[in-house]
């Protein structure tokens, strides 16, 4: 846990320092620097890097074995981190095709992807229909739902 | 107020249908786990975007109330809460479950429910008046401070570590800054894209945040299979709850409480409440091995808490929870402008929304009796037929907000976000807070620094100001221990002088 509070908090300061000095270059308008657009942000960005510091001045050295790290309660298990990316990369790819090949297309293959990922193994004939037919049913269903009764115009 | 007339349209078979199915709704996504209530709002506000306000109000407040007890069903049976809100309900309804009785734990559950969803909204529609007319007398800075002590205790109780909640409290205060700015219309951190002049839209990114997480969180992991596949004596003898009614009590106070503070809610409620009643209980030895009092502690308390939610965010515009501040979001959408200048626009909402959440709390008892026959086949559902519908929905709900795809990216983005906050063990609510509160507290700051040419004495003159300071200061140093180490050197120290 130290290692990833350390990771976390050099991540937020490098953003906070990023942050600040894009802040910094906003313009001051009539020169009331009160009620600059910049000021607000550049608050912000300092109070994450000061958080960030802080986190690292106690951490760090919990990280490097120098000081004992305190019990901490068990984390949650989190799962296959290539299921997620596969997940996500389904996801991903089926918005990237909503434009150009439509809604229904789109939510076809983000249906039949995801319901494959989640099932980790090769369907059986059952699940390969049952797959098959709602995959095909679930977009084309929503489609006509949202476009009909909702009035939204989907892709 | 005239109670009657404003709530009298609500007793029609349209409302009371609508009532119904939505409670109906929200139990049946409380209760599948990996579906939490936040994800549940979060898609309707983009499915009932096109439907008249108070409709709408309707579906997510009852979905609201339903989802936080449905939660309870799935925490009793697999030992997997539904929702967050019913972690603590599975410590003792599992046990329960496993001496074989799951439908008397399941009992418990719903009538605790019941009258704790009763209690927070009867506390609302006596508290949120009066804390109305009360924040009239809030000034700039007392918003700016407002928003800055709403964040730190969300950062103190919804996380590990205080530091932590703060920087994902700040983190989300940035991200609302992106776009255009309200005094000088200035384009901040936009670099020339047109999409984010308007900055990121907050329901595509709540979905994102609370629903592909999830799915991605859930799609990947192992889930229970119900250890009861009959649910039998779901009905209790009066004397039982009797029995229990200090604690249903205290459970239902604590939830109220916790549930007004903004940005906490309805779990850690649950878990204040199943704490002190175990300390306070004459059944203490019990807890841990299936005590209905420990079912009804926790369950009572995160329902109570749903009443309390709602009482900053009418008032104050500061959302009590996640779950409050996508509805914050959706009445924004309809048109209603929650905060202090809500009580004299529309006093009606201050009796409709008490007695929407009463009415689905007779539902909830209802339906939630009658569902738990039922619940071990809708429990064996797989995730991988369930998330797929879900990403559709959040695909969809992003869309229709403002029939754009760069919405879409954003709910994409968020859920990625979302997903590695969850993988880091940062909270999420105080992320949501800082996009509520990071526009309000940006405008307040900069009006009373400029009213104040650049002065900050009236931080430490106006009375309201100076409470404010000194819960911000009492909530760091409680939650970084500073303060205990005080008192007990305190408590050392006072014998040694007495001696």
């Amino acid at each position: 846990m130290p290692g990833r509070d350390v990771a976390v908090a050099g991540v937020m300061l490098a953003f906070a320092i990023a942050a600040f000095y894009e802040s910094w270059r906003m313009p001051v308008f009539a020169g009331q620097y009160l009620s600059a657009p910049g000021l607000f942000p550049a608050l912000t960005a300092g109070a994450i890097g000061l958080l960030a510091l802080i986190v690292l001045v106690v951490r760090v050295p919990q990280w490097l074995g120098w000081r004992a790290t305190p019990a901490e309660a068990p984390e949650e298990p989190l799962g296959s981190v290539a299921q997620v990316i596969l997940c996500a990369t389904i996801v991903g790819v089926s918005i990237l095709l909503m434009r150009p090949l439509g809604f229904i297309a789109a939510g076809i293959l983000c249906t039949v992807g995801l319901m494959l990922a989640g099932l980790g193994r090769r369907p059986t004939g059952g699940e390969g229909l049952l797959i098959a037919i709602f995959g095909l049913a679930l977009p084309f269903l929503t489609h006509l739902l949202f476009t009909r009764v909702f009035l939204t115009p989907l892709p | 107020m005239d109670v009657w007339n404003h709530v009298a349209p609500l007793f029609t078979p349209y409302f009371l249908g609508l009532m119904a199915i939505s409670t109906l709704g929200g139990i049946l996504v409380g209760m599948l786990p990996g579906i939490t209530v936040t994800m549940s709002v979060g898609l309707l506000v983009g499915l009932t975007f096109g439907m008249p306000a108070l409709d709408a109000l309707i579906i997510l407040t009852c979905v609201f109330v339903g989802g936080i007890y449905g939660g309870s069903q799935s925490a009793i049976l697999i030992n997997v809460p539904g929702s967050p809100a019913a972690a603590a309900t599975a410590l003792e309804g599992h046990e329960m479950c496993k001496r074989g009785q799951a439908g008397k734990a399941i009992g418990y559950s719903t009538v605790a429910s019941f009258l704790g969803t009763i209690f927070g909204a009867l506390v609302l529609f006596a508290v949120a008046p009066a804390m109305a007319e009360f924040a009239l007398q809030f000034a700039a800075w007392e918003y700016f401070l407002l928003a800055l002590v709403g964040m730190a205790i969300s950062a103190a109780l919804c996380g590990r570590s205080m530091a932590l909640g703060l920087i994902g409290a700040f983190l989300g205060m940035l991200i609302a800054l992106v776009g255009m700015d309200s005094v000088w219309g200035y384009q901040r951190f936009t670099y020339g894209s047109t999409d984010l002049a308007a900055g990121f839209s907050f329901i595509p990114a709540m979905i994102g945040l609370f629903g592909l997480a999830e799915v991605l969180h859930a799609l990947s992991a192992p889930k229970g299979k119900p250890l009861a596949t009959k649910i039998t004596g779901l009905m209790t003898r009066f004397g039982d709850y009797w029995r229990y009614r200090m604690a249903l009590l205290r459970a239902s106070i604590i939830g109220v409480v916790i549930g007004a503070l903004p940005g906490v809610g309805a779990d850690i409620a649950a878990w204040v409440s199943y704490g002190a009643n175990r300390q306070l209980s004459k059944e203490r030895e019990n807890y841990g091995k299936g005590t209905p009092e420990g079912v009804v502690s926790a369950e009572a308390a995160n329902n109570a808490a749903v009443g309390g939610t709602y009482v900053p965010m009418l008032t104050l515009g500061i959302p009590g929870d996640a779950v409050t501040a996508v509805i914050l979001g959706g009445m924004v959408l309809h048109g209603l402008r929650p905060g202090p200048m809500f009580f004299l626009e529309s006093p009606q909402y201050f009796a409709i929304i008490p007695m929407i959440m009463i009415i689905a709390a007779i539902c909830l008892l209802v339906m939630g009796l009658m569902l738990a026959t039922v619940t071990p086949r809708i429990l064996s559902v797989p995730a991988w037929i369930l998330f797929p519908v879900v990403v559709l929905l959040a695909i969809v709900g992003s869309y229709a907000v403002n029939n754009r795809l760069f919405d879409v990216w954003v709910m994409f983005a968020f859920g990625l976000l979302g997903w590695g906050m969850r993988a880091l063990t940062i909270p999420a609510p105080p992320l949501v807070l800082g996009m509520i509160l990071g526009p309000m507290a940006d405008a307040e700051f900069r009006r009373a620094l400029t009213a104040s040419h650049g002065s900050l004495e009236p931080l430490y003159t106006r009375p309201l100001s100076l409470l404010l300071i000194g819960v911000f200061i009492i909530t760091i140093l409680a939650s970084t221990g500073l303060l205990q180490k005080w008192i007990r050197r305190k408590s050392a120290s006072a014998p040694a002088a007495g001696n």
